[in-house]
C-alpha cells in the first residue's frame, strides 16, 4: 500500500490504490444533484423554436400559473449579468432581447421548486413571433 | 398543449435491487428520474440526458438500458438492478473490486453507467475478447480517467471467472 512505499523511492510507477474509491464504486458519493437543500429553486430556460424570427409579445400567465412555479424572469436589464460590476461586458445578450437568432437560444426564465415543474413552466412560457429570413449552411 | 398531460399520474410497481417498491408518478417522470428522486437511488448519474453518454446505464429484465431514455410507466412491472444492487454487503462485485484495482475510475461520475455496461457484458459473454470488451462499453463516455484501465478492469474480471 502507498504508506508502505513512502520514502522508499518507488512510487512512481506503483499501482497505488485511492481511498476515495469505494464510495465512487458503491454509489454512496454525493455529487452538487444529489444535494437537496430546502426551498433551492430549479432554473429552467425557454428556448427558441425558431431558426431567425422577432420577439413580438411574451405572455407568461399561463407559465404563472403552473402548481409550484416561482418567478419567471424574461430579460430585463437589472437582470443581465452582463451588466453586472466588475463583469466584462458582452454584446451578446444573456437571454434574447427582441430577435432569436437560432434554435435553443434562450428567451426567457422559470424558477420552480422543481426540476418537473421548471420543464413544465418553461413550456407554457410561449411568445407571439413572425419568422425572419434563414441563412443555413451544411458544414 | 393542456395541463393534463402534465398531471397525469399512475401507479406502478417496480422491484428495484431485490426490493418492492409502488409509486404513483407522473407518466412523463423518467425512469432515471424516478430512481435518482422519487426512491433517492443517486448512484445512477445522468450526464447527457439524451441517451449519448451511458452514465444512467442500469439493467432492467437482464438487459441494459439507459434510464434517461425510458419513463417510469415504461418499467412498471420491471426488475431493475442498480449499482446500489451491485454489492452484496460490504462486499464489492468483482467488477467493482477491479476498478478499485485497475485504477479504472477518477471522478466517478461515468462509473456507475461503465460498471452496470461491463455487468451486461459480462453476463452475456464471460470470457470476452479485448474488442468485444470495447464494443461492449463503446456506448458509455468517460471524460477523465480514459478507456484502458476501465478496459483492464473487465478483462481482469473475465480471468478471475475462468481460473
Amino acid at each position: 500500500m502507498a504508506t508502505s512505499l513512502v520514502g522508499t523511492g518507488k512510487m512512481v510507477g506503483a499501482e497505488v490504490k485511492r481511498v476515495e474509491d469505494p464510495r465512487l464504486l458503491l454509489g454512496k458519493s454525493r455529487y452538487v444533484d444529489d444535494i437537496h437543500l430546502p426551498g433551492t429553486l430549479v432554473l429552467a430556460f425557454v428556448r427558441s423554436p425558431y431558426a431567425h424570427a422577432r420577439i413580438l409579445h411574451l405572455d407568461t400567465f399561463a407559465a404563472a400559473a403552473h402548481p409550484g412555479v416561482h418567478a419567471i424572469k424574461p430579460l430585463r436589464a437589472e437582470f443581465d449579468p452582463t451588466n453586472a460590476p466588475h463583469h466584462k461586458s458582452c454584446d451578446w445578450p444573456v437571454l434574447a432581447r427582441n430577435e432569436v437568432r437560432f434554435v435553443g437560444e434562450m428567451r426567457t426564465a422559470p424558477k420552480s421548486n422543481a426540476q418537473a415543474e421548471a420543464s413544465a413552466g418553461s413550456s407554457h412560457a410561449r411568445s407571439t413571433k413572425a419568422d425572419k429570413p434563414v441563412a443555413s449552411a451544411i458544414l | 398543449m393542456d395541463d393534463s398531460q402534465f398531471t397525469d399520474r399512475q401507479t406502478i410497481h417496480v422491484r428495484v435491487n431485490g426490493q418492492d417498491y409502488e409509486n404513483e408518478v407522473e407518466v412523463r417522470r423518467l425512469l432515471a428520474d424516478f430512481l435518482r428522486h422519487d426512491l433517492g437511488l443517486t448512484a445512477t448519474h445522468l450526464g447527457c440526458e439524451h441517451g449519448v453518454c451511458g452514465a444512467c446505464t442500469i439493467m432492467m429484465d437482464g438487459e441494459s438500458i439507459r434510464s434517461c431514455l425510458l419513463f417510469a410507466v415504461q418499467a412498471d412491472g420491471a426488475e431493475i438492478l442498480t449499482v446500489e444492487g451491485l454489492a452484496k454487503g460490504d462486499e464489492m462485485h468483482p467488477l467493482q473490486q477491479a476498478f478499485w484495482d485497475k485504477h479504472a475510475l477518477q471522478c466517478g461520475f461515468c462509473t456507475s453507467g461503465f460498471l452496470m455496461s461491463a455487468y451486461d457484458l459480462l453476463q452475456k459473454n464471460p470470457h470476452p475478447t479485448q474488442d468485444e470488451i470495447r464494443h461492449g462499453l463503446s456506448g458509455n463516455l468517460c471524460r477523465c480517467t480514459g478507456y484502458a484501465n476501465i478496459i483492464k478492469a473487465v478483462q481482469a474480471v473475465a480471468e478471475q471467472s475462468q481460473s
